[in-house]
Formats: structure tokens, C-alpha cells, sequence
């Protein structure tokens, strides 16, 4: 797939992995950054689903019990997330229960929290961007509604 | 069409920065907020920065209602964010990918 410029109306899903990149030094984040500074300026309308939340919690968690960051780090961090204008589907953990399960069901090797995710893109008709190439690997051969609906930033996704 | 207010015609003169009021009757807010962002680029404005569309009575039906407005040349209110996290980050060590973080749970 060759690498695409912003989807039309500029609108994605956005894998909580990129915000994680952009809001601590990881090795993406010469990649994440572009796409979280179209989001910060309005340029890009981003959506999650409520789950979102609760994983990035346990990412900064585990920055702190795995990488060492202090506690302020990580408060620091999680402050900056909540300035970020990242729409959310606060029901999407109901919402999308059975699609998500069909989902999980369907794709080999796809986390289910993923597929809420995954869901959310159908439902709202856009594209999901992540760093997570295993993910777009599992979706792709698929094909129909999912064909091209994962997009890899730094691969599928050049800013 | 999800879009039920404002009318095109109000729209005409509308001095730059000054609120708007836009409502949808999508069924869910990520609906709501994706129709009022292509609603606002199809007519030149944008939306202000609202992860949580209030809720409004507008009759007898329930609407989500976004602020919106047309950009002036000054509008950057988010370039503090953007380099307070990007300060931030750049004084920070190297950590593990959040997407292996992800993955160990």
C-alpha cells in the first residue's frame, strides 16, 4: 500500500501507542510527533474509545515501575494528555461489544482492546493510525469493510 | 443530515474568532464532533477544543451542540501545549515503546 497524505475530512482513530510516543521519549517519537502536532493544532480530528483512558493510565504506570520515571513525570505526562484534543466515544466499551467480539473472533493474533479501536474506525467510517504493524498485518488479508481501514504511521501514513 | 443548526445565511459575516453554535443530532458524541469537523471545513471555520459535546434540548430534540468559529491569523492557543510536552520529552531518558507496554498486559 503506498503511503497515503490525510484521509479526507482529516478525521482518525487514534491508537493510544501514538499518544504514548508522543508524550515520552520512545523510540517512536520522531514519528509520533508530527501526527499529535496536526491534532494539537486542529489540523487533525482524532477520536479513541473510552477504554483509551484507562490504558494510558497503565502506560504511565508501567513508565514509572519499568522505566523508572518519577511520579511527577508521570503526572506531568498524564496532565498533557488531558490538553490533548482527542475525541472521545464514552460508551464505546458498550457500544461496541459485539462488534468488538466479532472482531476478536475473526482476526488471529489482535488484541481485543484493539478491536474496540478497530470498531470505533468502522463505525465512524475513517481510518485507525498505530504504530502496531502486527495489527495491520492481521486486518488487511481480510479485506471487505476492513481493507485499508489500519494504517501504519511511518509506513501507510507519511507526514 | 446530521447538521440542524445553524442555517447557511447565518454564517454570512460572521466576524472572525466569534463563537458559533453548532448542533447535531448524531447518535453518539465521536458522531456528533466527526460531522461538526467536516461540517466546519466545508464552510471555512473550525471547531473549538471540545473532547465532550454538551447536550441541549432544541424542541423536542436532544442535540449535541459544538462551538465553533472562523480562525483569525493569530489563532495558535495550542503552540504552549505543543511545546511544553515536546520540552518535556526532550529532557527525558529513553523509555520503553508503549505499544510493547501495551502488549505485556
Amino acid at each position: 500500500m503506498a503511503a497515503s497524505a490525510l484521509p479526507p475530512g482529516g478525521s482518525i482513530v487514534l491508537d493510544v501507542s501514538v499518544v504514548g510516543a508522543y508524550l515520552f521519549n520512545e523510540p517512536n517519537t520522531t514519528l509520533a510527533r508530527p501526527v499529535c502536532q496536526k491534532i494539537v493544532r486542529g489540523e487533525l480530528a482524532a477520536f479513541v474509545p473510552d477504554l483509551y483512558w484507562a490504558e494510558l493510565q497503565n502506560i504511565c504506570r508501567r513508565k514509572r515501575d519499568q522505566n523508572g520515571l518519577s511520579l511527577a513525570d508521570i503526572e506531568q505526562a498524564y496532565q498533557d494528555a488531558q490538553g490533548l484534543p482527542v475525541a472521545e466515544e464514552a460508551s464505546a466499551l458498550a457500544r461496541y461489544r459485539s462488534r468488538a467480539w466479532d472482531l476478536v473472533r475473526q482476526l488471529a493474533g489482535v488484541g481485543s482492546y484493539d478491536c474496540y479501536y478497530l470498531a470505533l474506525a468502522l463505525d465512524l467510517g475513517i481510518p485507525l493510525w498505530t504504530f502496531d504493524r502486527r495489527f495491520r498485518d492481521a486486518v488487511r488479508p481480510v479485506g471487505g469493510q476492513l481493507a485499508g481501514v489500519v494504517l501504519v504511521v511511518g509506513e501507510d501514513v507519511i507526514l | 443530515m446530521p447538521i440542524v443548526s445553524p442555517r447557511d445565511d447565518e454564517l454570512l459575516g460572521l466576524p472572525v474568532e466569534k463563537p458559533i453554535m453548532v448542533d447535531s443530532n448524531a447518535e453518539t458524541n465521536a458522531l456528533a464532533i466527526l460531522e461538526i469537523e467536516r461540517w466546519c471545513r466545508e464552510h471555512g471555520l473550525v471547531r473549538a477544543r471540545e473532547n465532550w459535546l454538551r447536550t441541549v434540548l432544541q424542541g423536542e430534540v436532544r442535540v449535541r451542540r459544538g462551538v465553533c468559529y472562523r480562525p483569525g491569523p493569530g489563532t495558535d492557543e495550542y503552540r504552549e501545549l505543543e511545546q511544553a510536552i515536546e520540552g518535556r520529552v526532550a529532557n527525558m531518558p529513553p523509555t520503553t515503546d508503549s505499544m510493547e507496554l501495551r502488549r505485556g498486559d
